[in-house]
Parts: C-alpha cells; sequence; structure tokens
C-alpha cells in the first residue's frame, strides 16, 4: 500500500478514534451500534463474498455469542475477557455442528437450512423462557469489567472500534494468505479445486467457524452493551439485515460491510424518528436501488468515480482482481469484462485504494445523514488497506489513491 | 493390452452408469499399465468423459469398480483421488474463470503443497508457488498472460491453462479431456509436444477425437461405443479392426452386432 493509502488509512483511523471528543453522546451510541453489526456483517461477507456461501441464518451465531456471554455475565463473571471468548466459542461451537450437516448441500438448499436453522433457535429462545427470559429477551446483563474503566458511551463506542480493527486487521491476513486464496478458489469453481486435490468440505467448515465466531465476538458487544438481547436478534430478518448491510456496502471488499451497517442503522434511526414506521419501506427502495444500479455498492461506486474523474487509469493491463461484485446472491456467473455494466467491474482491490472523506456522499445521497457522516466520513480510508480482495492487483491502485490523500 | 509387467494404475472393472433408463456406461473393463500412453475414442456419447468422471471420481458408478494405482477408490472422493496422484483436464474449460492465469496456477501449485491451511503469511511470501507456478506458465506458454483473467484468454489459450493445472498437481496419471478441441494447429502442436515430452512415469489418458493427436501420443487405444470398449490394444490393430472402420466409417449396423 502506498503511503498516501497509508495515511489515509491512519487519518480514518484517527478520525475514528477521537470521535468521542467532539460527538455528542448518543451519537457515540449509535457509532458503537454500527461497529459491532459492521463485525456482524464483515463476519457473513467472509462466507458471502470470499467463499460464496450464502447463509441466511448468521445472526443465529451472533445471538449465540449474545445470550451466552450474556449468560455467562449474569450467573458466573461479567469479567471482557471472560465473557468474549465463552461467547465466541459457543458461536463457533454452533458453527461447528450447524456447519457440518448445512455444508453438505449447496445453493439454495444451503440458504434454506441456515434459514430454518436460525429460526428454530429463535424458536427455542422464546420457548425456554428459564433460560432465555422467553420472547422478553435476556434483561440485565451486567457491563463488561475488568477493562479498568467504567464501560460509559464513549468508552464502548471504543472498545467496539478496537474490536473492529482486530477483526479487520485479522480478516486481512487471513485473505492474504493461502487459506484466504483458497476461499476465492472455492467460491469461483469449487469443483475445480476439489479436483486438484483441495479437501473443499474442510475448508469451507473452517470459514464458517470463524464467521460464526466472529459474529459471536459482535453479539457479545451487543448484549452486554446494551444490558439485553432479545429473541429478534436470531431471527431471520436480522440475518437478512446483515446481508442487505454487506449488499449495500460492496460484497467482495473488507470495509463494505461497515459502510452498509453505517447506512441501514441511519436509515433506521433517522427515517423512524422521522416517518415512524417507514423505515423499512425505506430501507427496501435504497436495497433495490442498490441491487439494481450498484451491484459493487458504495465501495464499487466509490471505485467508479474515482476512476471517472480520471485520477486513475481504467483497469487496462491490470487484472481487476474480482470484477462485478455482488453477483454472489444471484449466483449467475458472468464474465469478468469491463464491458459488463458501469458499476460491475472493478469492484477490487482498483476503487478502494482512495482515503475516505466524502465516500458516503458521494455514494448514497440522502442517505449520509448529516452530522452522523463522520463515523463513515472517516472509515473509507481504512479501505485503502482492508478493502482489496482476495488477490494482488499491486501498485496502481495505490498510486491512484495518492493525490487525494495527500 | 500391453503384455509388459508395469503395474495397473487404472483398472476399472464392469463399470456401469445409469442415469435413468439411460446406460451411459454399460459394463466397461480397462486396464491401464504405468508409463502407458492411451487414447480413449469412439462416437460423441459413447461414455468416455463419464468414463473420465468415474476414475476421477466426479461420478459413482452404479456397478462395478475402480481401482487407481492398486487402490480400490470406488467410493472415495476426488479430492483424495488427486491426492493420490491423478491428475484431469476438463472436456468444458473449468477454470477460476474471474481470477487470472497466474492466480489460476497458484492455487493449484498451493493445494498440490498442501499450503491452503496456512492462514497468517501472505500468499506471495511462498517463493516455492511462485516459481512453480511460472515454471508451468512457461511449459504451456502463458508467461506472458500470466495478468489476464481466464476470462480475457482465447479458447485455446483456456485449453493450455487447463493442462498447466493439471500439471501443477504433479500427477502420477493424468487424464486429459480433449485438450485439443478448439485450439489452432499452433497451439495443438505445441501441447502434442508438451505432452509428447511428458516423462514416462506419467501415465496418459487422452479422450481425442484429433487421429493425428492420437496418432503422435498413443501407444494404445480404446474405441468405444454405446458404452462399451468396442476395442483395446495397440494403436495399429485397433485401426485395422474392421468393428472400428465400421463403427468411424459408418458402413452399417454390423459393427454394433458384435
Amino acid at each position: 500500500m502506498s503511503v498516501g493509502a497509508r495515511l489515509a488509512a491512519l487519518a480514518a483511523v484517527a478520525g475514528l478514534a477521537t470521535l468521542p471528543l467532539w460527538a455528542p453522546r448518543f451519537l457515540l451510541t449509535v457509532a458503537a451500534e454500527v461497529l459491532i453489526f459492521g463485525i456482524a456483517a464483515t463476519s457473513l461477507n467472509l462466507l458471502l463474498g470470499y467463499t460464496g456461501l450464502v447463509s441466511m441464518g448468521h445472526a443465529a451465531f451472533f445471538a449465540m455469542g449474545g445470550y451466552t456471554a450474556g449468560l455467562f455475565a449474569k450467573h458466573v463473571t461479567p469479567l471482557f475477557w471472560a465473557t468474549v471468548p465463552v461467547g465466541m466459542a459457543a458461536a463457533a461451537a454452533l458453527a461447528v455442528v450447524v456447519g457440518a450437516f448445512a455444508l453438505r448441500t449447496t445453493a439454495v438448499t444451503f440458504l434454506m437450512i441456515t434459514l430454518a436453522v436460525g429460526q428454530m433457535l429463535y424458536a427455542l429462545a422464546i420457548k425456554w423462557r428459564t433460560v432465555t427470559g422467553g420472547s422478553d429477551g435476556l434483561l440485565g446483563i451486567p457491563r463488561p469489567t475488568g477493562l479498568g474503566i467504567e464501560m460509559d458511551a464513549p468508552r464502548m463506542y471504543l472498545v467496539a472500534l478496537i474490536a473492529y480493527l482486530l477483526v479487520l486487521w485479522f480478516l486481512r491476513r487471513l485473505l492474504d494468505a493461502p487459506f484466504g486464496r483458497t476461499l476465492v478458489g472455492i467460491r469461483e469453481n469449487e469443483g475445480r479445486l476439489r479436483a486438484l486435490g483441495c479437501n473443499v468440505q474442510a475448508y469451507k467448515l473452517a470459514a464458517f467457524v470463524v464467521a460464526g465466531a466472529l459474529a459471536g465476538l459482535a453479539g457479545v458487544l451487543f448484549g452486554q452493551f446494551n444490558r439485553f438481547i432479545s429473541p429478534s436478534e436470531i431471527h431471520w430478518h436480522r440475518s437478512g439485515q446483515l446481508m442487505i448491510m454487506i449488499v449495500i456496502g460492496g460484497v467482495h471488499s473488507l470495509i463494505g460491510p461497515l459502510l452498509g451497517a453505517f447506512v441501514v442503522v441511519a436509515i433506521q434511526d433517522l427515517v423512524s424518528s422521522l416517518l415512524t414506521q417507514r423505515w423499512m419501506t425505506v430501507m427496501g427502495f435504497v436495497f433495490i436501488g442498490f441491487v439494481l444500479v450498484a451491484r459493487g455498492g458504495l465501495v464499487g461506486l466509490w471505485g467508479n468515480a474515482v476512476r471517472r474523474w480520471g485520477r486513475q487509469p481504467a483497469d487496462g493491463g491490470l487484472a481487476p482482481d474480482l470484477p462485478a461484485a455482488g453477483r454472489q446472491i444471484s449466483g449467475t456467473p458472468t464474465s469478468g469484462s469491463p464491458a459488463s455494466g458501469a458499476a460491475a467491474p472493478g469492484v477490487g482491490a482498483p476503487n478502494v485504494g482512495a482515503p475516505g472523506m466524502g465516500a458516503p456522499s458521494v455514494a448514497a445521497p440522502g442517505v449520509a445523514a448529516p452530522g452522523v457522516g463522520a463515523p463513515s466520513a472517516g472509515a473509507p480510508g481504512v479501505t485503502a488497506d482492508a478493502g482489496a480482495p482476495g488477490l494482488p492487483v499491486p501498485d496502481a491502485p495505490a498510486r491512484g489513491a495518492d493525490p487525494p490523500g495527500g | 493390452m500391453t503384455g509388459s509387467g508395469a503395474p495397473a494404475v487404472i483398472e476399472c472393472r464392469n463399470v456401469q452408469m445409469r442415469f435413468g433408463a439411460l446406460a451411459a456406461l454399460a459394463g466397461v473393463t480397462l486396464t491401464v499399465v504405468e508409463g502407458e500412453r492411451r487414447a480413449v475414442i469412439g462416437p460423441n456419447g459413447a461414455g468416455k468423459t463419464t468414463l473420465f468422471h468415474i476414475i476421477s471420481g466426479e461420478l459413482r458408478p452404479t456397478a462395478g469398480t475402480v481401482r487407481l494405482l492398486g487402490t480400490d477408490v470406488t467410493g472415495v472422493p476426488p479430492h483424495v483421488r488427486a491426492r493420490m496422484g491423478l491428475g484431469r483436464t476438463f472436456q468444458r474449460n473449468n477454470l477460476f474463470t474471474r481470477l487470472t492465469v497466474w492466480e489460476n496456477v497458484r492455487l493449484a501449485v498451493q493445494v498440490r503443497l498442501g499450503l491452503g491451511a496456512q492462514a497468517l503469511r501472505s500468499a506471495e511470501a511462498y517463493p516455492e508457488v511462485t516459481q512453480e507456478a511460472d515454471r508451468l506458465l512457461a511449459l504451456v506458454g502463458l508467461s506472458d498472460r500470466r495478468g489476464q483473467t481466464v476470462a480475457e484468454l482465447s479458447y485455446g489459450e483456456q485449453r493450455q491453462l487447463e493442462v498447466a493445472l493439471a500439471l501443477a498437481t504433479r500427477p502420477r496419471v493424468l487424464l486429459l479431456d480433449e485438450p485439443t478441441a478448439g485450439t489452432s494447429p499452433a497451439e495443438t502442436a505445441r501441447l502434442v509436444a508438451l505432452l509428447a515430452g511428458l516423462p514416462r512415469q506419467i501415465t496418459l489418458c487422452i479422450i481425442e477425437h484429433d487421429m493425428d493427436v492420437v496418432a503422435a501420443l498413443a501407444d494404445n487405444i480404446t474405441v468405444m461405443h454405446y458404452g462399451q470398449v468396442l476395442a483395446d490394444g495397440p494403436a495399429a490393430a485397433v485401426r485395422a479392426d474392421p468393428r472400428v472402420q465400421a463403427v468411424y466409417l459408418g458402413t452399417g449396423e454390423d459393427g454394433d452386432a458384435c
């Protein structure tokens, strides 16, 4: 990554880290929620965007982490260093069990099975009142201790930020490593990978468990920060919402899901305060809009904008490593040629090199709420490093990012 | 059948494959010995590709057994057979279409080296993968296309990449399903030279319609027809077989009656 991109990433992180110094308190709570759902959506994107597994029950792992850690915090200890591993381990264990049989199927069947498992757990959480609190949810989860500080809104925000950055860093490493390449290979052509001697099932399960554990982490933070978790966190609506975050932010991009989480939470909070119950409708239209005209999500739009302004040559000889994003959902393979539509090409690295300020305003007019723009305004900068999916598209895009960065 | 003492690497015993009422393979028995260059020919629909799918584990036969390198692999999944030393190419290009040529080969090399589970070091940090991928691309003549995605390659170039991927697994047995279909004459010549130059430790089994390619590569020929082995043996003998000529020249139904 170029110096400019590094600086931009650094600036973005610094911007996010100093948010508590100037942002109003309620905003920090919202920002923490964005980060937490950002972690959950990012973990799902490991399956959806990188492995090609469309799981429709991801909220189950989120809630598994949240409930387990909540119960552990209530009945054993709220110690942060205990609840996090316990919650993650529970989510991972659930992922092992679910993955072991769900991954025997593919495509739509896999989607239906993960959906069914999620709904079964939803029913379980409602019926098993003595443990889960039933439809009232698990109340009175203690805030985390052991961090040496009282957990108020700014600090919870910072913990969520650190957790998000760690997840981002971890997944970046994972995807750059041979393991990540294998996952991308599975997404692209699992049959051929198998014919080459790869135990595809084992890798899918590994990805499923990693994604489950990370969703569990998000669930732990969610439960302990809100002091509450309810069955609605398991419902497939939540799983679908995570998927919407990914599509809006950008499949095949590491940073995309956080941007998507920001948009979804912003719409939810803004619209529901202005138009009461209509936020789902608005969300639906925004989602349809992205599916129709911006398959690459915000990250893809940003890349196109950068290209259109001529700051960077078109893909040219450099292979856009993962052209047309967003296709994973429909599953229709199209050629990677640059001709495949305005929004489609080059959603990969070339686009994301550019630093952040204004990405949301370019990408989502009317969505980037006034005053709420800050958390995400910094965020795309992180992309410079983190957004590049699986494969190498070395310097050119990063160089393209220099002028705005410096 | 070669009478030499070389060990059998592929042994199919009475292999049958039914798709509903259709018998794609109606009891095929076939032995390929180590180092052999075997061509499998026959009209379209004769069951050649089905046989390859069964040998590589893509399909499970409805009856019969398959032995690979002396081991019964009838119920063994494809990736295990691949790790035993079975490499293959596909009749229709079966590649990682949206990835670059370079990444395609690297993936294959990485799988063979068993590096897939490595999750910490960058994939670029494995010189053994890089060198091997370089070597293979040079071998099939795609070095200057490495940065292109597969979708940008010509069909013939994709066929060459197919072979590169199969060779990346360092197979002991290589199944090639119409490797020269759709390639230009120059590409065909290059591919034939490449295959002819492979060390004799690698056993080749090749489905091919181009008789010049068959003549250039094969010691022995298996002729399939309607899911059965019609003739099997040294190339010259098979060619002279009147039943084979009947099938290929279409002189009537008497060829089938045998």
